[in-house]
């Protein structure tokens, strides 16, 4: 396998976030003085709403937009946990965490295969370090992660709630705040 | 506290405008959809005397941020089957016009617009993502609506 040098970073990700709520917010702007006068275009699809019917559609724009970046962010720390286990498999790293890790990938992995489901590889992580609660943080935000990749049709198991990307920024930076190798991710 | 004081100048400036303004166009619009509520009793009438349609006034109550709360007149068209068209106001501070009219025949729906004061125009939104396609309301597009409805 091959990995790729342009995935987005988490850091990417959130700064991506920002912008989108900025230009939610800029929406919002722009239509709340169109309302009550022509002043909007025939093409824009908030036209004719009233008021309280554009607040409502603001509001799903950014829970979808929350679910979006939460996948995606979710995603990324993914990529980190398997691109840091590839790095200590192929270098062969020396340090404690390295050598279990590939002690334990060894008779993990089926076949030949290099990628590892990161609930297993999470577990590892666990049994590992010791840190239950981050990494059980963790593995709750993947069953979120998995609610929504796979079409949100099934009721969310996650105990989590709803998760906004703040939220999972935190988990992902409380986990990588203590497992040896990683580099942290900055407060916000 | 600067910014506290800030905020509730610029709130104490929007009530008063909202409480010089709101009343007045409060009775604008009233005034608005009496005069496009009678027009569409007017073309209901002959099928409502032959009892093709029976034909109901009714209140509407609305509550808009900018104007408060406030009764709106409606209509309530009836077929013999018993199917029902919701002749209902939705607002005046509506985003892009000067007020909105739905006609609802569950779960279809169509709306009237006030794109500029006293021109009414049923809006579509077209497929394709091509945007909002307006028709003028006249007494033939209004029966083609009900008939579109009712279908």
């Amino acid at each position: 396998m091959s990995l790729a040098s342009t995935a987005p970073q988490p850091t990417d990700i959130l700064r991506y976030y920002r912008r989108s709520l900025a230009a939610l917010d800029a929406l919002k702007k722009v239509v709340g003085p169109s309302l009550g006068v022509g002043t909007m275009g025939p093409t824009s699809p908030f036209f004719g709403m009233t008021a309280r019917e554009f607040d409502v559609a603001l509001a799903e724009l950014r829970q979808e937009l929350d679910h979006q970046v939460v996948l995606m962010l979710t995603a990324s720390f993914e990529a980190a946990f398997q691109t840091d286990l590839q790095d200590r498999i192929k270098l062969r790293k020396r340090d404690h965490a390295s050598k279990a890790l590939r002690n334990w990938w060894k008779s993990a992995r089926r076949r030949r295969e290099k990628w590892i489901d990161l609930g297993s590889l999470l577990d590892a992580w666990k049994n590992t370090t010791g840190q239950r609660q981050v990494i059980g943080k963790m593995k709750s935000l993947l069953l979120f992660r998995h609610w929504l990749a796979h079409g949100r049709y099934w009721t969310d198991k996650s105990g989590l709630g709803d998760v906004d990307p703040f939220d999972a920024w935190r988990i992902g930076r409380d986990v990588f705040a203590v497992l040896p190798g990683f580099r942290p991710l900055p407060a916000r | 506290m600067a910014a506290k004081e800030e905020l509730l100048k610029d709130l104490a400036q929007q009530k008063e405008y909202l409480q010089r303004s709101a009343p007045e166009q409060r009775v604008e619009w009233r005034k608005s959809l009496k005069q496009l509520f009678a027009q569409l009793a007017g073309w209901l009438d002959e099928a409502r005397a032959s009892k093709l349609l029976m034909v109901e006034n009714k209140d509407v109550r609305i509550l808009e941020p900018q104007l408060g709360v406030y009764v709106a007149p409606g209509l309530r068209v009836v077929t013999p089957r018993g199917e029902v068209v919701e002749i209902v106001p939705k607002g005046r501070m509506i985003a892009g016009g000067y007020g909105r009219v739905d006609l609802e025949c569950s779960p279809k729906r169509a709306m009237l617009v006030q794109r500029s004061p006293g021109r009414w125009e049923f809006a579509e939104l077209t497929p394709d993502q091509g945007g909002w396609s307006f028709r003028e309301l006249t007494e033939g597009s209004f029966w083609e609506t009900l008939r579109s409805l009712l279908s």
